[in-house]
Parts: C-alpha cells; sequence; structure tokens
C-alpha cells in the first residue's frame, strides 16, 4: 500500500516534470540563440567560453513546508543558501525550523515539538547541457541534522491486576538525529532574478536518539520517523 | 534573457508541487501489543520443561485478582508484571486432585518504563527484570515445589519470549 502511494506519488511529478519542460521548449524553439561552431577550432573556444568558477549565490525558501504546517500536523519553515559553481555544481546549505503538533483521536496521545531546529548540507549537480537557459534539472546529496525537544503527553497507564494509575507525561524530551538525502528537482527563471523550483527528496535515517518512553513521532527537518520517508519542496529562488 | 512562465506552465509547476501535500497515511503498530512475562516450568533435576499436572494458581501481593487461575497441563504461561512496584511478591499456590495444596513465594525486583511506539499505537508498560529471588520448601506427597528460579530474558515487552524458567522439584528429588 505505501509502495503503491509512492509510487503514484512519485509518477504524477514525473509526469508533470515532463509535460513542463516540453512547454518550455515550445516557446524556446522559435528563437535563434548562440552561436553554431564547426571547427575544432570553435569548439575550444566554445569551451572557453563556458562559465568557469564561482557564478554567484542564490537564496530560496520553501512554500510547501509552511502550506502542510498550516494544514497538516507538522511541517517546517526553512531557507537555503547555495553556491554556483560554473552553473553545474550548487553546494547548499538549508537550514530550517520544524513544527508538529499532533493529537491522535483514538489513543489520545500528544506529540508536540518545542525547539525544533534543523540543518542539511549538500551539493547540487545541473543535468542540462544549456546552462545559460536558466532551467536546471537538479540531482543532489543532502546530510541532514536535528537535534531537538518535544513535548509527549497521553492517558494514564492503568494497571488493571495492582489498580493503580501512571501518569505518561513526558516534557521537554530531548533527541537528534542523523539522516542521508537524495534530492532531485527541476527550476525554471519565472521573472528576472526570481526562479521556481521543486524537488522530490528521499530521507534515509542514519541514526537517532531513544529514550523512555520511546522515539520521537517526528524529527525537523526529516518528516515522520521512520527509516525512510519521502517528501517534496517547492522553492521561490532569488538569484544574487 | 529572462523567461516568464505562461499560466499554463505555472499551474503545471505548482501542481506537481502540491501533490505533496497529499500525504500517506499508516497505522504501523504491533500487532501484538499485551505485555507479559512469560514463565517456563522445567525439572529441576533434567533441566528439561515439563508440563504440570497439578493445578496452578498464581496471586500476587497487592493485586485485586489472580495473576494465573487454576492452570493445569501448562508448561509455560505468562503473567503481567506491576506497573508501579519495584518488587512484585508472587504466590504459587499448588494443588492437586488429593486435596494437596501448598505455596511457594517468589520475589521479583524489576524496574518499569512506559513505552511509546507512534501516536497512532496504544501505550503500554515495559519491564526489565533485575533480581529474583524465592522461598524454599520441602515438596509434601505428589506436589511439586519451587526448586530455583532464573532470568533468562530480563526485557519484559512485547514479545512471547521466555523471561523467567522455573525450576520444580518432587519429593523423590
Amino acid at each position: 500500500m505505501k509502495i503503491s502511494k509512492t509510487f503514484a506519488f512519485f509518477c504524477a511529478l514525473l509526469l508533470s516534470s515532463v509535460l513542463a519542460f516540453p512547454l518550455r521548449a515550445q516557446t524556446d524553439s522559435t528563437r535563434v540563440r548562440g552561436i553554431q561552431y564547426s571547427s575544432a577550432e570553435a569548439e575550444r573556444l566554445r569551451l572557453e567560453a563556458a562559465p568557469r568558477g564561482v557564478q554567484g549565490f542564490a537564496v530560496s525558501v520553501d512554500l510547501l513546508g509552511p502550506v502542510l504546517a498550516a494544514v497538516s500536523s507538522y511541517g517546517q519553515y526553512e531557507a537555503a543558501v547555495r553556491m554556483n559553481i560554473a552553473q553545474r555544481f550548487f553546494p547548499t546549505i538549508e537550514a530550517g525550523w520544524g513544527v508538529c503538533n499532533k493529537t491522535d483521536d483514538n489513543t489520545d496521545l500528544h506529540f508536540k515539538t518545542k525547539a525544533a531546529p534543523f540543518i542539511r548540507v549538500g551539493c547540487d549537480y545541473n543535468f542540462l547541457n544549456d546552462v545559460r537557459s536558466g532551467h536546471k534539472l537538479l540531482g543532489g546529496l543532502r546530510l541532514g541534522y536535528s537535534t531537538f525537544k518535544y513535548d509527549l503527553s497521553g492517558k494514564n497507564l492503568d494497571d488493571p491486576y495492582w489498580n493503580t494509575s501512571t501518569p505518561f507525561q513526558f516534557e521537554s524530551k530531548s533527541s537528534n538525529a542523523l539522516w542521508l538525502e537524495l534530492a532531485a528537482g527541476v527550476e525554471t527563471a519565472v521573472w528576472k532574478r526570481v526562479h521556481l523550483g521543486w524537488s522530490v527528496r528521499y530521507r534515509r535515517r542514519i541514526s537517532h536518539t531513544t529514550s523512555t518512553p520511546g522515539q520521537a513521532w517526528y524529527i525537523p527537518g526529516f518528516g515522520k520517523n521512520d527509516i525512510g520517508v519521502f517528501s517534496g519542496m517547492f522553492n521561490v529562488v532569488l538569484v544574487i | 534573457m529572462f523567461h516568464i512562465l505562461k499560466p499554463k506552465q505555472l499551474l503545471v509547476v505548482l501542481l506537481a508541487s502540491f501533490l505533496g501535500l497529499s500525504s500517506c497515511t499508516e497505522v504501523e503498530c504491533p500487532l501484538d501489543t499485551v505485555v507479559v512475562m512469560t514463565c517456563g516450568l522445567y525439572d529441576a533435576s533434567s533441566h528439561s520443561q515439563l508440563t504440570l499436572y497439578d493445578t496452578l494458581t498464581v496471586n500476587a501481593v497487592g493485586a485485586t485478582v489472580p495473576l494465573l487461575n487454576r492452570a493445569v497441563g501448562k508448561q509455560s504461561f505468562g503473567l503481567p508484571v506491576s506497573y508501579q512496584n519495584d518488587v512484585d511478591t508472587l504466590l504459587f499456590c499448588f494443588s492437586n486432585a488429593a486435596g494437596d495444596a501448598a505455596t511457594d513465594t517468589i520475589f521479583l525486583a524489576h524496574t518499569n518504563a512506559p513505552h511509546f511506539e507512534s501516536v497512532d499505537c496504544p501505550t503500554s508498560m515495559f519491564h526489565q527484570l533485575t533480581r529474583v529471588a524465592w522461598t524454599r520448601r520441602e515438596p509434601t506427597g505428589q506436589l511439586r515445589a519451587i526448586d530455583s528460579v532464573a532470568i533468562v530474558r530480563s526485557t519484559v515487552d512485547y514479545e512471547d519470549i521466555e523471561n523467567i524458567r522455573v525450576f520444580l522439584r518432587t519429593a523423590a528429588q
């Protein structure tokens, strides 16, 4: 069931990306762009003209996380800074703040994050050869870490044999988690220095701390605590 | 040089992005959420598992109901552990059809830890067995008596794995 939903999610994303790029290609096909080279010397000149070194920086914010935080039990607010190296490599630092406030109607259990910062560092690679177009097809890797506190409460634990009642109340429990993240996404210029892009992420938990009464239900910047989770981001990027 | 997305294209990008809102909600709770200490009965001389044909009732000091009521023909059974006591005093009451009856006492020291799996799953109390002691009684008639008790798995959780071994002996042993 889980695999089929995830598969359907990715199919939808891949389908939309397939749809999106030909739409751009149709508009570009009417333009005459660049210089046509026909000799080895010309090719050398073209390579020399290719962008090299640090081309600039960009800052971005994720819009999907706040929407999720507003309409569901968890989400995050995050921003990122990235460097542009030769329009190919994009070392990135993402940092943010996770929020989770979940109450289950059946069990009456309540999980709420308190201090929940997270950070991810990594690098993207642009697979498109037309690096000057403003479009990017990105694949990358991230290493994420969060150290956070949370409250957990629920109904008392009633002992039916000894007739006792034990409170189930935990405040400011500390935890931390480290995870690896695979990223794939697209980005395009929409207006001057403003770009839009989305990416899908597969997050794989490497380590996390557990203590009484158990593992945290949610990890900031990661999502619902599991061995592996899928997620998505929708970014507004400002190229500096 | 700056490109502007047409509304149709922007819609596709936005639609793809907000597909992420459709999250999967699944409940992955353990199927067995009953926490009991599993006790195995063994013969004191051969150390092999035995079937107890005496009637066994297990009561606990402070408990309002028997933990095990008139069990017959058991090789192993589960006993609850108290949520708040540091030491449970378990009274093993043996009886048979001939009218013989005798009681042995086991003192079981343990720690208690509330357990949380997920907000979707019921909470429970896990235990760590730390020490066990027992009273010595000479077997009378055909009734067996507790010879010794050993902790073989200290963690008491959802797993139905043997936690303690109770070695029984007869008058002939």
